[in-house]
């Protein structure tokens, strides 16, 4: 029998799960088990060790809680199948794996390298997102650079975030409104202008960095919307299923109605 | 802690960002999960079409041997 037959087309502002009946919406529960039990949203996450990988993905996602590790490839590569529930929309509720892929020995033995990387070449074309983290205070990026220079094939698909700007100088983060301080956020600015150079001389264009603390929620939504726009057009909503984050949920409760 | 005229100005700011930031997640979703929804339905409708021919066939090759 044919899906959603004698429906009406939705209207652009109206939730689909209003519409659907419960038949309907068993019938995309059943078609989102399947299309993403068998190819789960992936996220390729690159960077050195430190750079606050796992911690972006548990904030964005908040996994921390719900993460089973399987190993695959080498010891020290990793695809974790992270439990995650649909948070909104007519499947609210499905449990769907979120795939996170990670390679957290990536530059700590420079022997294991070429082989951390023909498996970055192997699971990179798999993933919907890559992400590449630099840390903020981490000035030396010739690494960043050498990895960057031998993954060219997937330059234009990268989404690069500066990660952990709370630790930028002077470190004085203004809690009352939950931002950086005014001369963090200059040397913040300096640090993006800086790494957007240094990496735009290796990737041969000049590229957005995110700056984002996840310990402080900093400037996730920025982030999380270029993760979706360089995500493939017909998968890029299932991570706005599964992200369980909002802005509003890092305003100090004090201010909120004064800046609101 | 106290909180300055000018901090609640860049708070607004910021969180102006963060909104406009969140629409556009939410702007670049939405056909993309109508987009799903429409190929499901369009796997179905073939699937249920493929039935019929196969079922249409059968009776086709039914209805000659009974000739």
């Amino acid at each position: 029998m044919a899906m959603f037959r004698g429906r009406k087309p939705m209207d652009p502002g109206e939730d689909p799960a209003a519409v659907l009946s419960a038949e309907d919406i068993e019938k995309v529960k059943y078609a989102l088990r399947t299309d993403f039990g068998a190819n789960p949203p992936t996220i390729g996450v690159i960077g050195v060790s430190g750079t606050g990988k796992s911690s972006l993905i548990n904030r964005m996602f908040r996994t921390n809680l719900l993460i089973s590790h399987t190993r695959a490839g080498t010891k020290d590569f990793l695809a974790t199948p992270m439990s995650v529930r649909i948070l909104k929309g007519p499947a609210k509720d499905e449990p769907i794996n979120l795939v996170v892929v990670d390679a957290p020995g990536l530059g700590e033995d420079v022997r294991r390298d070429p082989a951390y990387l023909d498996q970055y070449n192997q699971q990179l074309p798999q993933c919907d997102v890559i992400l590449w983290l630099t840390a903020a205070r981490n000035r030396a990026v010739s690494l960043d650079q050498q990895y960057l220079a031998k993954l060219k094939p997937f330059h234009e698909r990268i989404v690069f975030g500066v990660s952990q700007v709370d630790l930028v100088h002077p470190m004085d983060w203004n809690a009352g409104v939950n931002l950086p301080s005014v001369a963090m956020e200059e040397n913040i600015a300096d640090i993006v202008a800086d790494r957007t150079q240094k990496i735009a001389d290796v990737i041969g264009r000049t590229p957005e960095l995110i700056p984002f603390s996840a310990s402080q929620g900093y400037n996730l939504e920025a982030l999380f919307n270029a993760l979706i726009s360089s995500a493939p057009p017909t998968r890029r909503f299932i991570f706005g299923l599964l992200k369980n984050f909002s802005y509003a949920d890092f305003i100090p409760a004090g201010i909120r109605d004064l800046v609101q | 802690m106290t909180v300055s005229d000018a901090d609640i100005e860049r708070a607004r700011y910021q969180l102006a960002r963060e909104e406009y930031n969140r629409r556009m997640a939410a702007i670049q979703s939405k056909p993309s999960f109508l987009g799903w929804l429409g190929r499901v339905g369009l796997k179905a409708i073939a699937a249920a079409i493929a039935a019929w021919v196969w079922h249409a066939i059968k009776a086709a090759f039914g209805l000659a041997a009974a000739l």
